[in-house]
């Protein structure tokens, strides 16, 4: 172990580098407070022993002076004092100094001190060695995360898609931990339209690879495959459920999602839906009437019974239904409560006339209003399908 | 820490307290409930009138805990409050649970067995 040693007589000098050489520790005795404080900025010593009284930077400024300057290590001091000097040893202490001996020195008790600091020296050296490793490891698993997060951004569509008469507006709003909302829409055939809302279990990478994976799956061939009969061309959006659940099933896992599978018919006016455990969508009606869609139903590979059940409804041109994830009801404000259905509800009847992005502007504002701008707890996911008159 | 009354009639109840069971909670949340199966009991009632939010990770743990009793023990949940009643009514694990008013409702429930 290194030691810096600053006194301005050269004698004591001489012997304090006899006496600590002997001990098998490296010296660097210098002549005053400058001197040693670059001596420590420039090697790696981890002790200094300093006299108080020195020309130019006495002991107490090279102390006060070496707890402002962050060389990324702490340097243990000793500082050296006259007998029963008790006033220089509280300036000493607030100075900064950890320990301190009177002169003549004793060379027992220089030891005995020495290998105290060096205990000390040696633990704060391999915390800091931890604390290095910590941080590395952080940086990998921020990474990783922001990987997960933009693997599962790059799924989702367009925020402004057309597709067979219906025009399907998105947002989404990634919450402050990486987690699994994904959602998508595509063409099931002439005339029909499939899309999907989902919001997997929990946090982290977990919950991200599961809606990369998730989104992989429900493409545009497996919708076309799994929802439309081959028989007779009936939608059959439970299907989907279905295969998705034996699929992602797994016995002693606890991750699983929320589901909700609607496929339109646009000759026949109809959405036939899946809701699994996803939340109720709301159908704001040509007619002025706003409700919710849907009475539950059980999520994705959770169970691996589960039975999934389907619903229809009349879904015309100048309908509009939005589908919302979990994150946009449960976003809290400040003391807790939660955003809630009926403020989604009364907001989007409030823009019930507008363009569906300037009514997702509004919400996502209102809901920005509500969390005071507090990063989100979880993803959202809001989109917008309207039934477009034909031109 | 989840509060432990062993009843005469072998069911423990169990009460976690004023509490929201989310991903921050559930892990530990599980683990104290699985150390009461694993000391013998596997009849519970938990008790959740001090639960005011169960996130989705916490209804996979509660789920988790059901698969763990099997089919020879015996859970029954009471006490719901309204955002997690909304909830269970959501995900219809209201089909799944076996869900009471109160201990008394669900204790009895289990004398009847």
């Amino acid at each position: 172990m290194q030691v810096v040693v600053a006194d301005d007589d050269l004698g004591e000098r001489l012997v304090l580098k006899t006496v600590l050489s002997r001990l098998n520790y490296e010296v660097e005795a210098t002549e005053d407070g400058a001197a040693a404080l670059e001596a420590l900025e420039r090697g790696s010593a981890s002790i200094l022993l300093t006299d108080i009284t020195m020309p130019e930077m006495d002991g107490l400024e090279l102390v006060r002076r070496l707890r402002e300057t962050d060389l990324g290590r702490y340097i243990y001091v000793i500082v050296f004092t006259g007998l029963g000097a008790s006033e220089a040893r509280m300036r000493g202490l607030e100075a900064g100094a950890d320990e301190f001996m009177s002169k003549p020195i004793d060379t027992a008790s220089l030891v005995a001190r020495l290998r105290a600091a060096e205990r000390l020296m040696t633990y704060e050296r391999d915390l800091r060695a931890k604390n290095q490793r910590l941080q590395e490891a952080n940086r990998i698993i921020k990474d990783d995360l922001d990987a997960a997060a933009s693997a599962q951004r790059a799924l989702l569509p367009d925020p402004d898609v057309r597709i067979c008469g219906c025009r399907f507006s998105s947002v989404f709003l990634p919450s402050r931990a990486v987690s699994g909302d994904v959602f998508n829409h595509f063409r099931i055939g002439e005339g029909r339209v499939g899309f999907f809302g989902a919001d997997v279990s929990g946090h982290g990478v977990r919950a991200a690879l599961a809606a990369v994976a998730l989104g992989y799956m429900a493409s545009e061939e497996f919708f076309t495959n799994m929802a439309v009969r081959r028989d007779d061309g009936t939608l059959q959006p439970k299907r989907v459920a279905d295969v998705l659940n034996a699929r992602f099933f797994r016995e002693g896992a606890e991750t699983y999602f929320t589901l909700f599978v609607g496929t339109i018919d646009e000759r026949l006016d109809r959405l036939v839906y899946c809701q699994a455990g996803y939340p109720s969508p709301l159908l704001l009606g040509s007619n002025g009437r706003a409700r919710f869609v849907g009475e539950g139903g059980m999520p994705v590979a959770l169970l691996s019974d589960a039975i999934f059940d389907e619903g229809s409804i009349g879904f015309a041109p100048g309908d509009r239904l939005v589908v919302y994830s979990d994150g946009v009801t449960e976003a809290a404000n400040a003391s807790g409560e939660p955003f809630g259905a009926e403020r989604l509800a009364s907001s989007m009847r409030d823009m019930r006339g507008d363009l569906p992005q300037v009514a997702l502007d509004h919400l996502t504002r209102q809901l920005a209003a509500w969390t005071e701008g507090e990063p989100l707890e979880d993803d959202v996911s809001l989109i917008i399908i309207d039934r477009e008159n034909p031109q | 820490m989840i509060d432990v009354v062993q009843l005469d009639n072998g069911t423990a109840v169990l009460d976690p307290g004023d509490m929201r069971i989310t991903a921050a909670t559930a892990p530990k949340f599980k683990e104290e409930i699985l150390g009461v199966v694993e000391g013998g009991s596997h009849r519970l009632i938990l008790d959740l009138k001090g639960v005011n939010f169960i996130d989705s990770t916490g209804l996979g743990a509660l789920v988790g805990i059901l698969k763990r009793l099997g089919p020879r023990g015996d859970l029954a949940l009471c006490g719901l409050q309204r955002p997690v009643a909304t909830m269970f009514a959501l995900t219809r694990m209201d089909r799944i649970f076996r869900i009471f008013p109160d201990v008394a409702s669900a204790s009895a429930a289990f004398e009847q067995v």
